[in-house]
């Protein structure tokens, strides 16, 4: 009998024992997973699950003084296939499910991608899980491949730089390549302010591969870039540049550029060039267009550099407005070298005024040939010549102006009336803005501001320069208003009911091979409205037009801007008349 | 020792298990799985109205895209000039001020109608982003004739000095 109850009890305990055992292991495997490995566990699981994924950040746009865009990032997609998963594609058509062929489907996609047939077919006949069949297409075309709801075409979404004016202001803009990278102009040299900074945010995926909802988790926002303000005002820009492209068109020159300046606050509200580039695609246009000449070419300025030297010799108090000058049309100096005027003439009793009003180089020399090289060196660089200005454009040139030791006997006279030294167009229209700005020269301004989530965080530091005392300034003014006035070719510019003053430039241009002056100008207008008291600048210059022998190609183009100008800020007509100043003496 | 003792038939029911503790999980279980299948559609339908919306609004944005893009065209330099042009509007290159308060005109007024008086005629600036243009053609039906052939309607005004005639469309 006792052997029969131990026989159970003895089971009973051998089960006991093993479920015990199992419940141990099973236990201590449970706390090891659970609590010893847990972290290490976890940390693969979720490396296997986790996706990490930049959020793309945007450039940010660029803005004329009105605020008009000028430049702004959207998206265009690049269109793809994977020709492993080609096949026919089913669609429901009126209730009616429908197969379509790929060859069908290739014909649909070629109607929508503006491709051939066997093209888009022969992508889609490829091996592998993707082929591009077309990069770049705007979100109409994306809109329309994807109502076709064919599951082997996949879309890339990508950043794209639109410049919805095209070529207005595209000198100044500058362009950026396919992948946004900025390679030109305000793009490249304000890119930390219109770059943004990516930011990245991890998600979990499914065993298929597809993004769990509420696991995205940002590790790092994405920080948007800033736009850019400019001064430019866009309308205006491209007025100007249609009157350059059609003058670069009808007189032949090489190039043509145009700067409107506000007076009194040094703003670039005009910089034109013609040929310019259209940012959108600058394959379109040479290489040596796609800069910014105004900026980044100099030239010998010839004589709108005569208002400049008559100013030195008023400020200087080597003349007055009644100055007697007798210009001959040729003057031989002491060792055998001449300076001639631009044309013949019996020896002419001038004043400063009458000297800028026939331009002449002889009468300009006398003027100031005797004030000290020394003093005029550093009126020029006080004027802004021989270094670039404080916009510091990418490529920017600082012109040319050697110290004063450096010049010789000829050089010291032909500066005065522009030859022997060289000047980017943005330096001669500020050397004029001094003049017109009562002798202050203004650091020129073309980026307004940037602005970042609503704040402003960068301002430009406007330095100014007294160049010239006031009445000085005012004085020069008034000799210029003689040349539109009295002038010959001047007079061109003249725009009923306002006073304009001006200077004319017939620059001779160095032949390339060195060789001395070529046949070819470069002709400019340098001028100011309303003379009574300025508030715009607009200087026009055409290099190398066709047939050109003085600066009446280069007038009209001056006077249409400047009447858009005066148009286009509501400049009241003048209401007093000019000074009464001679130009000529008995 | 323990000795296994017969039961008598009541205290055998009474031990019995009762139906109701069967019938309580069962029914307890029940709600629990049905509770989760209606947690688990709530949740699907979500996920899919979710889907929708984020595809709704993926639509919108390059609805709104597709128009900015319009937007931008028509509104450029580039079409407004090529469209003033379709409308027979021109440049003057003679442009004639008036002063408000002399009633002086400034300048010799002179119709911008004649092809040499045209300093810029149409758009000469490039611009490849243009996707659309302005389609006038129901507006000009001649455009030799352009808006010349328009009528304005309105009598002219006439300033308090009698000197110039004012804009009737003040």
């Amino acid at each position: 009998m006792g052997s029969h109850d131990a026989q159970p009890k003895n089971r009973l305990r051998v089960i006991a024992l093993i479920l015990s055992a199992i419940v141990g292991v099973v236990g201590f495997r449970l706390v090891e997973f659970q609590v010893v490995q847990a972290d290490d566990i976890n940390e693969i699981s979720y490396a296997k699950r986790e996706v990490q994924r930049t959020l793309e950040s945007q450039r940010g746009s660029i803005l004329d003084a009105n605020g008009e865009v000028l430049a702004r990032t959207i998206y265009r997609y690049d269109i793809n296939v994977a020709p492993d998963m080609v096949g026919p594609v089913f669609r429901d058509v009126e209730g009616v499910r429908i197969e379509l062929s790929v060859g069908e489907i290739a014909s649909e996609l070629a109607l929508i991608l503006d491709m051939d047939v066997s093209e888009v077919f022969q992508a889609v006949s490829g091996e592998g899980n993707y082929a591009n069949l077309k990069k770049r297409v705007n979100a109409a075309v994306y809109q329309q491949i994807e109502s076709l709801n064919i599951p082997w075409i996949f879309v890339d979404e990508i950043s794209y730089r639109l410049y919805p004016s095209g070529a207005v202001a595209g000198n100044l803009i500058g362009f950026v390549d396919i992948d946004g990278y900025p390679l030109a102009g305000l793009e490249r040299q304000y890119n930390t302010c219109l770059a943004g900074v990516d930011g990245q945010e991890t998600f979990e995926r499914s065993v298929q591969g597809m993004k769990i909802p509420s696991s995205a988790q940002t590790i790092k926002p994405p920080v948007q870039g800033g736009d850019l303000q400019l001064t430019i005002d866009s309308d205006l820009q491209y007025f100007a540049q249609q009157v350059l492209a059609d003058s670069v068109q009808s007189q032949n020159a090489e190039y043509a550029v145009a700067l409107v300046v506000e007076a009194e606050t040094g703003r670039l509200l005009v910089a034109a060039e013609a040929p310019t580039v259209d940012p959108n695609d600058p394959s379109l246009t040479p290489a040596e267009h796609r800069q910014s000449k105004i900026f980044q070419n100099s030239y010998e300025p010839g004589s709108t550099m005569k208002s400049i030297t008559t100013a030195i010799a008023l400020d200087t108090q080597h003349a007055n407005a009644y100055t007697q000058i007798i210009a001959e049309d040729t003057m031989r100096l002491p060792w055998g070298d001449t300076i001639d005027d631009s044309f013949n003439h019996d020896p002419r009793k001038l004043t400063p005024a009458g000297i800028l009003k026939i331009s002449s180089n002889v009468g300009i020399t006398k003027l100031a040939g005797e004030i000290d090289r020394e003093t005029r060196y550093d009126y020029l660089l006080d004027f802004g010549f021989g270094s670039p200005t404080a916009i510091n454009f990418e490529g920017e040139s600082p012109g040319l102006l050697r110290e004063a030791s450096q010049w010789d006997g000829m050089t010291n006279l032909t500066t005065l009336f522009g030859q022997g030294l060289a000047v980017t167009p943005i330096q001669m229209a500020y050397s004029y803005q001094a003049i017109a700005n009562d002798g202050v020269r203004l650091d020129p301004i073309l980026v307004e501001s940037c602005i970042r989530d609503g704040e402003e965080v960068m301002k430009p530091n406007q330095g100014s320069t007294r160049v010239l005392a006031e009445s000085t300034a005012r004085l020069t003014v008034d000799m210029m208003e003689k040349v539109v006035e009295e002038g010959g070719v001047a007079s061109r510019v003249a725009i009923p009911g306002y006073r304009i003053a001006g200077k004319t430039g017939t620059a001779q241009i160095q032949a390339e091979d060195g060789s001395g002056y070529g046949d070819r100008f470069a002709i400019s207008f340098f001028g100011m409205a309303p003379a009574g008291d300025p508030k715009y600048v607009v200087a026009v210059m055409l290099y190398k037009p066709e047939g050109a022998i003085n600066s009446a190609g280069a007038t009209a183009p001056f006077k249409s801007i400047m009447s858009q100008v005066l148009r286009h800020y509501r400049v009241p007509p003048s209401t007093t008349p000019s000074a009464n100043i001679p130009t000529e003496w008995e | 020792m323990s000795r296994l003792a017969f039961m008598n038939k009541r205290d055998a029911r009474a031990l019995r298990p009762k139906a109701v503790m069967l019938l309580v999980p069962t029914i307890g279980l029940a709600a629990v799985l049905v509770l989760q299948l209606m947690l688990s559609n709530a949740l699907a339908s979500g996920a899919h109205e979710l889907r929708d919306l984020k595809n709704e609004s993926e639509q919108l944005n390059t609805d709104v895209q597709i128009l900015s893009e319009e937007v931008d065209s028509l509104s450029s330099q580039q079409n407004l000039a090529d469209a003033a042009k379709q409308l027979g509007m021109v440049s003057n290159a003679n442009p004639v001020f008036i002063n408000l308060d002399s009633d002086r005109v400034y300048g010799e007024p002179q119709p911008a109608v004649s092809e040499e008086k045209l300093r810029v005629s149409g758009n000469l600036i490039s611009n490849t982003a243009m996707s659309v243009s302005t389609d006038l053609s129901s507006l000009v039906q001649n455009p030799a004739v352009g808006v010349a052939t328009i009528e304005i309607s309105g009598g002219e005004v006439i300033l308090s000095s009698a000197m110039i005639p004012a804009s009737p469309t003040r």
